[in-house]
């Protein structure tokens, strides 16, 4: 009953073992980590490359999201579902994301060939010294807000940010410091973000995080009244922004240039018609019903579409960048932020690019 | 010391272990009150079941043992008042000579002040007071064996009951031993059983030795030799010795010329 | 003379081991220029470490009471629940199984639930170190108590001791060696449990526990402040595992050869 040899193992680990023997082992593995990383990063560009391709084969692409599927990324399951990526020449992979899941790093070392991370991410891993650029931004508009209950008295950004209340967020997100700078904040108490409703749902005073596309129609549905605060007035950067490392770009700019195409076509048509793309990415998600899905893609259709059209999406310039990076360095979180123009790929230079057989509607107008 | 001391009975015991193996087959004898009966016999005889059944740590399948006091009436007091000495010490390794040899009275709820003096007594009858505060990791076999010994002192018992207390010492230590067990006996003046496998043993200290065959009693055997006359080296001792030995190879079957 | 000599090399070994480990580690990362977000180097670490002491402090001081008091409940639970099934043996059969599954549960799935039940803060990265704590305490008072020798427990039956004395003056401390080794493991796991405790619970600002500050670290892409907060919650785990050994040394050296070989080792 009692696993007594597994005691005496756990007994011998501590009283038993050779102590030389034990330094020789801890050295040993720690070389052996240190090895496997170094050779990591030195090796996983060229791995992450696509591999050559055969005449007629379809280059395989993985595409890293942030968060479990949802209408946030609807152009991507529809460019999927639609077979858009691969009239490009691209088998592409959808994977998965969670909070834990190290998107911007995953796509700057070259472990995946794209990753969708925030804006903020991008320029913060780029003061770092990784080598990220963003090829296609999804949101213009930053879907990142504040969720009440609506019977919360809260109803601004400031009142949130001087009172007490508790509000799950996930650690290190820039516009607190933001928020800090501007109204103070020192009683607030802020706890990481759960990436569930759980909490707040019996909690009436709680406040979290949410995209204005997922919690608050997940909370309508479920018959809790809601209201969102949102940031984007504060802070606005690019957000379920696509992104690559740069030496992937360089080596395989065409494929980058017909992913963002395919992209684009994909979102073009799945807000189009939402209904007919969403079952595909509900299947996926067994969290998020159909129901809300449809809510969310129309709520996030505004925030998608640019002003100067939806053949516009995924678009993004340099001012919007450039100010992004003022407001990190500003608030400390990045010590200094170096010309943006590297950071994103814009549409213009795509054009230059851009293979004489693009389709034209792929093909965009330049800015 | 004048005590109403009990005697041991023995009354046709029988012990069948599950399996079916027959330890003891109606073994009757009976330990007279204040004496030393030595029970001996070849390994796996029933010796040590017979004194677990004493000690109640044991049942008998049939039969009994009984405590029975002065007035020819089985008493339950024999049964209360005694004490063991188990052929490993049995000592708490994290507890000095003087703790572990107090521990039967604090077991028995006697104050700390009482049972302290009351140990230190027996500790330095015994000529242990050297070794008092040390632990039984930093005693030798024999010496283990001897707080052991003085621990069964401790309560006063009526009834004494040692298991092979010498089986696992050399032969110089056993005299040394044989030495303490004739003086905790005397001390104590208390019905005594001793299990061994020694004949020297059994004769040199009991005034009646029980040879056990397999399982039985195979001959009872007084010793007529006087305490103080006792000296391994002389005739009459060993002439004793003798007896005892044919007893016990008649009861293993073994021929003697 | 000797003594010293050995004292040294036992000393000096170790700081020689982590010396060379710490400078092929720069080495290494300077030779294949990989870069600083994937993994810094040691200096780097140091540096970073000096400059947010602060705030790393802070947060050691909080995860480290987290870790203890969580460390602290696992034990007294462990000790107390693990002698009541070695005692039963009944419940032996039935809730050892339990406590074995209770090993299995992966903390990262039931912390977000401790969150509900419990709510923010301190306390919850207490539960969670103390979930993860108690398995090796309780699996390794149950196996000292079964294995306490035979031979004792009848001399405690042949004195009319009551269980409950028993369990006091025989039980518990026969088993103090193997609830000491118990203990150690526990200590490891219980800085593991308070900061993914943390990880869901713990309150930001500028005295966030580490769990936090590699949480934030990680979002900033600062791979040498997250690799300074495991560097400080590793020294937390140490402290916790020393001190816990020391006290089991005090415990037993005297009369089992676990405190020894102990000594031999921090000798």
């Amino acid at each position: 009953m009692v696993p007594r040899s597994s005691l005496a193992c756990i007994w011998s680990y501590f009283y038993g073992a050779d102590q030389v023997k034990r330094f020789q082992l801890t050295f040993i593995s720690l070389v052996a980590v240190i090895g496997v990383v170094v050779g990591c990063d030195r090796s996983s560009p060229t791995a992450a490359e696509p591999s050559a391709k055969q005449p007629g084969a379809l280059t395989p692409i993985t595409l890293q999201l942030n968060w479990v599927p949802e209408p946030e990324f609807g152009g991507m399951f529809a460019a999927l579902q639609d077979g858009l990526y691969a009239a490009e020449g691209l088998a592409v992979d959808i994977r998965k994301g969670g909070a834990q899941v190290p998107c911007a790093q995953l796509a700057a070392s070259g472990q995946v060939q794209f990753a969708v991370v925030s804006g903020e991410e991008v320029l913060t891993l780029r003061a770092r010294g990784g080598a990220i650029v963003a090829v296609f931004a999804t949101f213009q508009r930053n879907p990142t807000g504040f969720l009440l209950h609506k019977a919360n008295p809260i109803d601004s950004l400031e009142a949130l940010w001087r009172s007490s209340s508790t509000v799950g967020l996930d650690p290190g997100l820039p516009f607190v410091a933001i928020l800090n700078e501007r109204y103070g904040g020192t009683n607030l108490k802020l706890v990481p973000y759960s990436g569930a409703l759980a909490t707040f749902m019996v909690t009436p005073d709680y406040v979290q995080q949410c995209f204005i596309t997922a919690e608050p129609v997940e909370c309508k549905l479920r018959g809790i009244e809601t209201k969102v605060l949102s940031v984007a007035d504060v802070f606005n950067p690019y957000s379920a922004v696509i992104s690559t490392s740069e030496l992937f770009l360089k080596e395989n700019r065409a494929v980058a240039e017909a992913f963002v195409r395919a992209t684009t076509q994909g979102w073009i048509r799945y807000l189009a018609t939402p209904e007919k793309y969403n079952p595909a990415i509900a299947a996926l998600n067994p969290s998020m019903t159909l129901e809300a899905m449809n809510i969310a893609a129309e709520l996030e259709r505004p925030l998608i579409t640019p002003a100067s059209g939806a053949a516009d999406i995924g678009q993004m310039t340099a001012d919007r960048w450039r100010s992004l990076g003022k407001q990190l360095v500003d608030t400390k979180v990045i010590p200094a932020c170096g010309e943006v123009d590297d950071a994103f790929l814009s549409r213009g230079q795509e054009a230059a690019h851009a293979p004489a057989h693009a389709p034209d509607g792929a093909a965009g107008k330049a800015p | 010391m004048i005590r109403d001391l009990p005697s041991l009975a023995f009354q046709g015991v029988s012990r069948i272990f599950p399996g079916g193996v027959h330890a003891l087959k109606d073994v009757s004898f009976s330990i007279p009150a204040g004496g030393l009966t030595a029970v001996i016999g070849p390994s796996g005889c029933g010796k040590t079941t017979l004194l677990r059944i004493a000690a109640g740590l044991d049942r008998a399948t049939s039969g009994s043992v009984n405590f029975i006091g002065p007035d020819g009436k089985t008493s339950a007091r024999g049964r209360e008042n005694l004490s063991v000495c188990f052929q490993d010490a049995r000592l708490l390794p994290w507890r000095n000579v003087v703790a572990n040899v107090a521990l039967p009275l604090e077991l028995s709820g006697v104050s700390r002040v009482e049972r302290l003096a009351r140990a230190n007594q027996v500790i330095t009858a015994a000529g242990l007071a050297p070794a008092q505060t040390r632990l039984p990791s930093q005693l030798s076999g024999g010496m283990r064996m001897r707080v052991a010994l003085a621990r069964t002192l401790v309560t006063s018992p009526d009834v004494l009951l040692l298991d092979e207390p010498c089986s696992a010492v050399d032969e110089f230590t056993r005299m040394q031993l044989d030495e303490e067990i004739r003086r905790v006996w005397q001390v104590s003046g208390a019905t005594t059983m001793l299990i061994t496998h020694s004949v020297s043993e059994a004769v040199w200290l009991a005034d009646q030795i029980i040879v056990m065959n397999v399982g039985s009693v195979h001959e009872i055997h007084r010793v007529a030799l006087p305490q103080q006359a006792r000296d391994r080296t002389s005739t009459a001792f060993l002439l004793e010795v003798e007896t005892v030995m044919r007893s016990l190879a008649r009861a293993a079957g073994v021929v003697i010329a | 003379m000797m003594g010293a000599i050995k004292s040294i090399r036992v000393v000096v070994a170790p700081l020689l081991a982590v010396a060379f480990m710490l400078i092929a580690w720069q080495v290494a990362v300077m030779m294949s220029g990989v870069s600083a977000y994937l993994l810094p180097t040691p200096w780097a670490i140091g540096q970073t470490m000096w400059a947010n002491s602060d705030r790393l402090i802070g947060g050691a001081i909080q995860t480290a009471m987290a870790a203890t008091l969580g460390f602290a409940v696992a034990a007294v639970m462990g000790i107390l629940v693990g002698s009541m099934i070695a005692a039963v043996p009944f419940l032996r059969r039935s809730l050892y199984p339990l406590a074995t599954i209770l090993q299995m549960v992966p903390l990262i799935a039931v912390a977000p639930l401790l969150v509900i039940w419990l709510g923010f803060g301190l306390q919850t990265a207490i539960a969670a170190a103390a979930v993860v704590a108690l398995f090796p305490v309780l699996a390794a008072t149950i196996d000292g108590q079964v294995s306490v020798d035979p031979g004792l427990r009848e001399f405690f039956m042949l004195h009319g001791a009551s269980g409950w004395t028993r369990w006091r003056k025989l039980d518990l401390p026969a088993s103090i060696p193997i609830i000491v080794t118990g203990l150690r493991i526990a200590a490891g796991l219980a800085v593991i449990g308070a900061i993914v405790g943390e990880f869901v619970s713990g309150y930001g600002g500028p005295n966030a526990p580490l769990g936090i500050v590699i949480m934030t670290a990680m979002r900033e892409a600062r791979t040498d402040l997250v690799f300074a907060a495991v560097a400080l919650s590793a020294a937390v785990g140490f402290a916790l595992f020393g001190a816990v050994s020391c006290i089991g040394w005090f415990l037993v050296h005297r009369w089992h050869a676990s405190g020894v070989t102990f000594m031999e080792q921090i000798k």
